[in-house]
């Protein structure tokens, strides 16, 4: 679409140029060639300035701002701090995210509850969620609750929590109501005791060793994926789509 | 350089052109396809800005290109010059991405950038080159 406006200008009979303009490049009168030129530049501008006014038009917010109703995804599934999934499983499903990050979301929501049935329900693997804050200031406070939540074995029930309310990136959207509403919405979930824990030493600590590792791993963005099977070293997944990640898993529970 | 080089050449960046945007195309409307190579690439790919009146500035870039192979591929001299005004209008475009990347969302996305600054850059010097050789011939 963006080209096609611009040479309604004739340039048909390039072969005899109009007498009085010397011929340009292709036998195209001078005349025509500005016009041309000019008729680039027009539309060009016309692309940019569609581009601001439509940019700056849609604020559409929140992708899906849904139900207040608990989850029951990870429902009857073990959870401890940021593993989940039953302990003695030898193949660990290890996920770096940033709350904040729309690609993580849409990996929660489309592919997550598909290898939770298919792999974790059934104890084959565990999960094991990395936390970076790299995208700015309401990552950092997500990822904060989300860890304390953690320490209460609910780390999975609130990340998914959030996803599912994730707004626009650093908008100011990790208010103290979304996070309490978050809290609420899961069962056994002591909500001040996260608010209390968010701050604390531990949950600080926690975050910079992830930190650390990530850089270790040269984590490039998020999500960003690694398995590890046993006590080996972790190897990096190139995976995209579900059937990417069971060829994967597949792959390592053979071994 | 010979039309002949400058012709294949063209085509050359071009098919490199399909690939990318095609590639850029496919993962702004692929949910699932969710690996990108820098951080950024998911903030560029989701910002206000990857889309035009809803059309993705990607499926754009891909037509655009598309557009060009066909040009090529053509051969006339309107076609020639058809091609170096995309590529002016391109050209500019480009520029224009590429200050948004930097400046206003503060992310850049490698596969957008390999296309803003190698790819219609190309585009724009053969294409010009190009109609300047034909005037080269035609001109008395």
């Amino acid at each position: 679409m963006p080209p096609k406006p611009r040479v309604s200008t004739p340039r048909t009979k390039q072969p005899t140029p109009p007498a009085g303009s010397p011929p340009g490049p292709g036998g195209v009168s001078r005349r025509t060639l500005y016009l041309a030129l000019g008729g680039a530049v027009v539309v060009a501008l016309v692309l940019i300035g569609a581009s601001l006014i439509f940019a700056g038009g849609d604020d559409e917010t929140t992708p899906t701002q849904t139900t207040s109703t608990p989850s029951t995804l990870f429902d009857g599934i073990a959870q401890d701090g940021t593993m989940l999934g039953d302990p003695a499983a030898k193949v660990t499903l290890v996920e770096y995210a940033d709350l904040q990050c729309p690609i993580c979301r849409q990996y929660s929501e489309s592919i997550l509850p598909t290898l939770v049935d298919e792999y974790v329900r059934t104890g084959k693997i565990r999960m094991e969620f990395r936390g970076l804050h790299f995208l700015g200031p309401d990552s950092e406070k997500a990822l904060r609750h989300a860890l304390a939540a953690g320490e209460q074995n609910h780390l999975w029930d609130f990340q998914e929590g959030l996803y599912r309310r994730q707004g626009e990136e650093n908008s100011g959207w990790v208010t103290d109501d979304l996070l309490r509403e978050v809290g609420d919405s899961i069962p056994g979930l002591d909500v001040d005791k996260v608010f209390a824990d968010a701050g604390s030493q531990t949950v600080t600590a926690e975050i910079a060793e992830t930190q650390r590792q990530a850089e270790a791993a040269e984590v490039p963005g998020t999500p960003w994926f690694f398995i590890q099977v046993g006590d080996a070293e972790p190897y990096e997944l190139q995976v995209s789509t579900i059937d990417d990640f069971r060829a994967a898993l597949d792959d390592a529970l053979a071994t | 350089m010979t039309d002949r080089a400058l012709r294949l050449a063209l085509a050359v960046v071009a098919l490199a052109g399909v690939g990318v945007a095609g590639y850029l195309t496919y993962v702004h409307y692929d949910e699932s396809a969710l690996i990108c190579t820098t951080g950024g690439c998911e903030q560029v790919q989701q910002s206000d800005y990857a889309e035009l009146a809803g059309i993705p500035v990607a499926l754009l870039g891909l037509l655009t290109w598309i557009a060009v192979l066909v040009l090529v591929a053509w051969d006339s001299p309107l076609a020639r010059a058809l091609t170096a005004g995309i590529a002016l209008v391109a050209a500019a475009f480009a520029v224009y991405l590429v200050v948004l990347q930097l400046f206003v969302i503060d992310a850049v996305c490698v596969w957008c950038m390999v296309n803003d600054v190698v790819l219609v850059p190309l585009l724009t010097v053969l294409s010009l080159l190009r109609l300047r050789a034909t005037a080269a011939v035609t001109s008395p």
